[in-house]
């Protein structure tokens, strides 16, 4: 039974095919990456899958359940944390209020508990808290003592690392990564690189976009490859090296090439 | 008896205002000058309440005279029609703002930014000529006049003394729940749908369900804040709850600073303040509020007291700072990490 199923995944714009069935799965525990030159489809694909845009039609199902009607909060819910590709944090929330957003789906209290702050209450945020250094303590030096800093003052690298850091306080069963190196210079690449690799280590299910082939290439199990909505490439980093068709999407017909 | 005076401490700021607010009509000795503060106090009231909705949800209602005037009719109506009193009428008043709120808020919350912004006003314009059309019900322009005053263990509130502690106690209850609502869970939800409505979605966040809770909270204090008024007044017509009260609601929490708890506060003291100093030119009060909200946008879009959240009570014993040490490890990357990306 795989982690996430995709069947025949399409998404039109009018009369444009942004994805025409699109079908992978994924297995517990794995790192996919999805690549393809730009418009290819791999942020829509991201969007279908999370409901954040509807689709026009096609399947998910999830860990057993068929999410494909699902909103965006009953995704999370489900067990689906995404970052964006531009990043969508909270600017004027601390990076701690920040990841208490990001816990949202596994607590509860409302307006009475906010006012009344009962004992199970006060329990649950003192968790929260700690669960909040913990993940935080995954990037160390870079997020630690900025706890209680508003977002918006953070660096970009950070702002980035806060976004994952949100992502994962959901306690996500799959991690949906957009871009988590996009704007890095090749040292917080590596950076980067080496904390998807910790996160695996831990046991996640990794989903994630990235145009950094050294990245791409080192950490994933399987690549699927994307172009204008077609899938047209799936397997190992190292037979996607060889693909006739992935080269020739990313570089062109080669009688062109030589013309 | 530590535990206790922990908490005598953590509240010493609320303790204060309460105690200051209460003894002031011993040096305060003018009937005059409590009428000012119970017209303040309705104000807080109603700017906190529209607080909840403009500064911590981010959305942007233009119609909260609506809730206001729904409390203060709903209030009157039971009172003179039905013979019950204050006390039967307020929680009255506040039923009927909030399902009224209900109603609009549930099909309508979708919408997004200005859109929703129209809907407000509208729905301020449409409640209004209910009450100027509604003759057998609401007295149409004439009003409804003769609502009874609060009564407590038989005693009338003749004089503004016992409505100035009534609305006193009211403005701090309302300001310390809310304040600690605010830095809750629910809180912090509301100002995520504020800071990035999709993301917060994203995040397991029922964006249109918070919302729906937001507003209905609002309206029930506005509806109170209306309860109040026409008590107090004691004689209620729809022009008080037209389109330039919610504009003036809206002016006092831009002035004060949307998103902070003490902002509605400052607004609504300092705009009712100074339309009471120069009462001489009360015809001009729409100018200078107008030209008040133009400055404050162009000056200070965040409000007088700025984007900074304050708190009310005092963290005590204090909390000791956790120091974490700068690894060497990460030392010679710091700089470069704090420059702008590279491109790409």
């Amino acid at each position: 039974m795989s982690l996430l199923q995709v069947e025949k995944m399409c998404k039109d714009y009018g009369g444009l095919k942004a994805l025409s069935g699109v079908s992978f799965s994924m297995e517990k525990g794995e790192i996919v990456s999805i690549i393809g030159p730009n418009g290819a489809g791999k942020t829509t694909l991201f969007d279908c899958l999370t409901g954040y845009i509807p689709k026009t039609s096609g399947k998910v199902v999830f860990d057993g359940t068929d999410i494909t009607a699902y909103p965006p909060h009953d995704a999370n819910k489900a067990g689906m944390a995404r970052t964006f590709q531009q990043i969508r944090l909270f600017p004027n929330l601390t990076v701690m209020e920040n990841l208490r957003v990001g816990m949202h789906s596994h607590t509860r209290g409302g307006i009475w508990a906010g006012i009344f702050h009962p004992a199970w209450y006060r329990k649950q945020e003192e968790l929260c808290y700690r669960k909040g250094l913990a993940i935080l303590a995954l990037f160390q030096e870079r997020l630690l003592p900025r706890v209680d800093q508003k977002v918006m003052e953070l660096s970009y690298a950070n702002r980035r690392r806060t976004e994952i850091a949100r992502a994962l306080a959901s306690e996500p069963k799959l991690l949906l990564l957009d871009e988590p190196a996009a704007g890095m210079n090749p040292h917080e690449t590596r950076l980067a690189t080496d904390l998807i690799r910790e996160l695996r280590d831990k046991g996640n299910t990794i989903l994630f976009i990235e145009h950094d082939m050294s990245m791409v290439m080192s950490v994933s199990d399987r690549i699927v490859v994307l172009d204008h909505g077609v899938k047209i490439a799936e397997g190992p980093p190292s037979e996607i090296q060889k693909n006739e068709d992935v080269l020739e999407a990313y570089m062109g017909r080669r009688e062109h090439a030589e013309a | 008896m530590k535990k206790l005076s922990y908490a005598l401490i953590r509240c010493a700021p609320i303790l204060g205002a309460l105690l200051f607010f209460c003894t002031l009509p011993l040096y305060v000795r003018s009937d005059y000058i409590l009428r000012v503060f119970v017209q303040i106090g309705i104000y807080v009231l109603l700017t906190s309440s529209l607080n909840i909705v403009n500064g911590y949800t981010g959305l942007f209602s233009v119609g909260h005279a609506a809730f206001f005037g729904l409390g203060a009719y709903g209030s009157a109506i039971v009172c003179t029609k039905l013979n019950l009193s204050f006390w039967q009428g307020l929680p009255t008043g506040m039923l009927i703002a909030s399902l009224a709120a209900y109603v609009i808020a549930k099909p309508t919350l979708r919408l997004k930014g200005v859109f929703l912004t129209l809907v407000t006003m509208g729905s301020n314009m449409i409640i209004m000529l209910v009450f100027l059309n509604w003759d057998s019900l609401t007295g149409g322009s004439l009003g409804i006049m003769g609502i009874p005053m609060p009564e407590i263990f038989g005693t009338k509130f003749l004089r503004p003394l016992p409505y100035y502690y009534l609305i006193i106690v009211a403005d701090i209850l309302v300001i310390v729940l809310l304040d600690r609502l605010m830095r809750s869970r629910f809180g912090l939800t509301l100002k995520a749908i504020r800071e990035d409505e999709r993301a917060a979605s994203c995040n397991g966040i029922n964006v249109a369900r918070y919302k729906t809770m937001a507003f209905v909270m609002a309206a029930v204090i506005a509806g109170a804040a209306g309860s109040f008024y026409a008590h107090y007044y004691r004689y209620i017509s729809p022009e008080a709850f037209n389109f330039t009260e919610s504009f003036i609601i809206v002016t006092m929490l831009a002035f004060g600073g949307p998103g902070n708890i003490l902002g509605p506060v400052v607004g609504a003291a300092i705009l009712v303040g100074v339309t009471e100093a120069f009462r001489a030119f009360a015809d001009y009060r729409m100018v200078f509020y107008g030209t008040l909200l133009v400055l404050m946008m162009i000056f200070r879009s965040k409000g007088l007291l700025g984007g900074r959240e304050y708190s009310l009570t005092i963290t005590w014993p204090p909390v000791k700072k956790t120091v974490y040490s700068k690894g060497d490890r990460f030392l010679d990357t710091e700089k470069e990490e704090n420059d702008e990306p590279a491109a790409g």
